[in-house]
C-alpha cells in the first residue's frame, strides 16, 4: 500500500468515525429519558448506523478498518466515562466483525451483513455493568438520575434481558444494513457519493 | 501568524480538556462542585473571545442551573422534572468539556495544528487524518443545525420517515465535506509545507504558571480522592 492510499484509508476511517459518533450521539439524546428506552439504545443505534456502515463499506477495502472503527468509538465512550468493558467488547466484536467482512474481501454483501451484526454487539459493553457489577452501577445511577429511575432499571433488567438485547441488536443490525444497502443504491449513488 | 491576543496555550487548553473530562467521569460531591466551579471560572475568565459581561452571565447561568438541579432532586418522581434534571445535568457536566474542545478547535487554525505536528516530527499520514477528524466535529454540528432549520422551514413533522431523510442528508453531506477536506489535504492545500520565514514564540508568564499549578492540583485531588 503506498503512502497516499494509506493516508486516504485512515482519513476515511476518521470521517466515518465522526459520522458514527454523531449518529450515536443523536440516538443517545433521544433514548436517554426513560429506563426502557435507555436499555434499547444499542438496538436503535444498530438500526440507524446501518446506513453509515453500508456507505463505509463502499469506501474501504483494507484489513483492520472495521476493527479500528469499533476501537475509536469504544475509546471515545471510555473517555466519556463508560467502563473498560466497552473497550473489551469493542476489541472482541471489532476483531470478529473485521475477520468476517474481510473473508468476503469487503465486497460480498452476505459477509458484510453478518459482520455488521457481530460488529454492532460492541455497544452492549455500555450496559454490561448492569449485570456484572450491578450494585455499584445502580448506586451510581441513583446518585445521578434519582432513586426511582435506578430502581425501575433494576426491575426491568433480569439476566435474560441481556440475551434478549443481543437478539434484538442482531435483528436491528440486519434490518439496518439492508436499509443502508438500499439507501446506498438509491440515494447515495444518484448523489455521486458511492 | 498567531493572533497577538493569544494567551491560553494549546497545551494548557488540552490539559483543561483532560481535567474537565476527569471531573465528568468522577461522581460529583459538594466539594467537587466547588472545584468544578473554580475550573469553569478559570476557563471562562481566560477566554479572550468573551467579554467580561458574557463571562459573568455564563457563570451566573451555571450557578442557577446548579441550584435548579439541587431543587429538582426531591421531585425526581415526575417524568418532566426528571427530564429537566437530565438536561441540566448534561448542561453542567458535558457542555463545559465540549466547550473547551470546541474552543481548541475554533482558536487554533488548521495550518497551526499542521505546523505543530510537523515540528513534533509526527508522520503526516497520521497527522492529516487526525486534523480532518478534529475539524469534522464542528462541521457536523453546523450541518445538523442547518438541516433542522431546513426541516422547520418546510413545516415538516418529526415522523420516522422524515427522521430517516434527515439522517441520510446528514450522512451524505458529511461524507461530501470529508471528501473535500481530504482533497484539500492531499493536494497540499492544508497548512504550510514550506519553511516559515517568520515565527513567534511566546514565553510562559506568571499567569500561565498559575493556571498550570491550579489545574495540576485539581487533577491530582480528583484522581487521588
Amino acid at each position: 500500500m503506498d503512502k497516499t492510499e494509506k493516508t486516504t484509508s485512515i482519513i476515511q476511517l476518521g470521517i466515518f468515525a465522526v459520522i458514527y459518533i454523531v449518529i450515536l450521539g443523536i440516538n443517545a439524546m433521544l433514548m436517554h429519558p426513560t429506563p426502557i428506552t435507555l436499555i434499547l439504545l444499542p438496538v436503535t443505534t444498530a438500526l440507524t448506523e446501518g446506513i453509515v456502515f453500508a456507505l463505509y463499506m463502499t469506501r474501504v477495502n483494507k484489513r483492520g478498518m472495521v476493527f479500528f472503527l469499533a476501537m475509536i468509538n469504544a475509546l471515545l465512550l471510555f473517555a466519556m466515562g463508560h467502563t473498560w468493558l466497552v473497550l473489551l467488547t469493542g476489541l472482541i466484536f471489532g476483531l470478529i466483525g473485521d475477520f468476517i467482512i474481510g473473508s468476503g474481501n469487503y465486497k460480498d454483501f452476505k459477509t458484510i451483513s453478518i459482520g455488521y451484526m457481530i460488529f454492532q454487539l460492541w455497544l452492549i459493553g455500555i450496559y454490561l455493568p448492569i449485570w456484572f457489577s450491578r450494585q455499584a452501577y445502580i448506586a451510581d445511577l441513583a446518585a445521578k438520575l434519582g432513586n426511582e429511575f435506578a430502581t425501575t432499571l433494576e426491575n426491568i433488567t433480569p439476566v435474560w434481558v441481556l440475551a434478549l438485547l443481543v437478539i434484538l441488536i442482531l435483528i436491528a443490525a440486519f434490518i439496518g444494513i439492508n436499509i443502508g444497502k438500499k439507501v446506498c443504491q438509491k440515494t447515495f449513488k444518484k448523489a455521486g457519493i458511492v | 501568524m498567531r493572533n497577538p491576543d493569544y494567551r491560553l496555550g494549546l497545551s494548557i487548553k488540552f490539559i483543561l480538556l483532560l481535567v474537565s473530562n476527569i471531573i465528568l467521569i468522577k461522581p460529583p460531591g459538594l466539594y467537587k462542585e466547588v472545584i468544578w466551579f473554580l475550573l469553569l471560572f478559570i476557563l471562562f475568565c481566560l477566554d479572550r473571545e468573551l467579554s467580561t459581561k458574557s463571562q459573568v452571565r455564563f457563570l451566573a447561568c451555571y450557578l442557577i442551573l446548579e441550584l435548579l438541579l439541587k431543587f429538582s432532586k426531591p421531585l425526581s418522581s415526575y417524568f418532566l422534572v426528571r427530564l429537566f434534571a437530565i438536561l441540566i445535568y448534561l448542561g453542567l457536566r458535558v457542555l463545559p468539556s465540549l466547550y473547551v474542545g470546541s474552543n481548541i478547535i475554533r482558536s487554533v487554525r488548521v495550518d497551526e495544528i499542521y505546523y505543530y505536528f510537523d515540528k513534533l516530527k509526527i508522520n503526516l499520514s497520521y497527522a492529516i487524518p487526525l486534523i480532518i477528524f478534529i475539524r469534522l466535529f464542528p462541521i457536523a454540528k453546523e450541518e445538523f443545525k442547518e438541516l433542522i432549520f431546513q426541516h422547520r422551514m418546510k413545516n415538516r413533522k418529526f415522523s420516522l420517515e422524515n427522521l430517516l431523510d434527515l439522517e441520510v442528508s446528514l450522512i451524505g453531506n458529511l461524507t461530501i465535506m470529508g471528501d473535500d477536506l481530504t482533497k484539500a489535504a492531499l493536494s497540499k492545500g492544508m497548512g504550510y509545507k514550506d519553511t516559515r520565514t517568520i515565527s513567534f514564540s511566546y514565553p510562559i508568564v506568571f499567569l500561565d504558571y498559575l493556571i498550570l499549578v491550579i489545574i495540576l492540583l485539581v487533577s491530582l485531588l480528583l484522581v487521588v480522592v
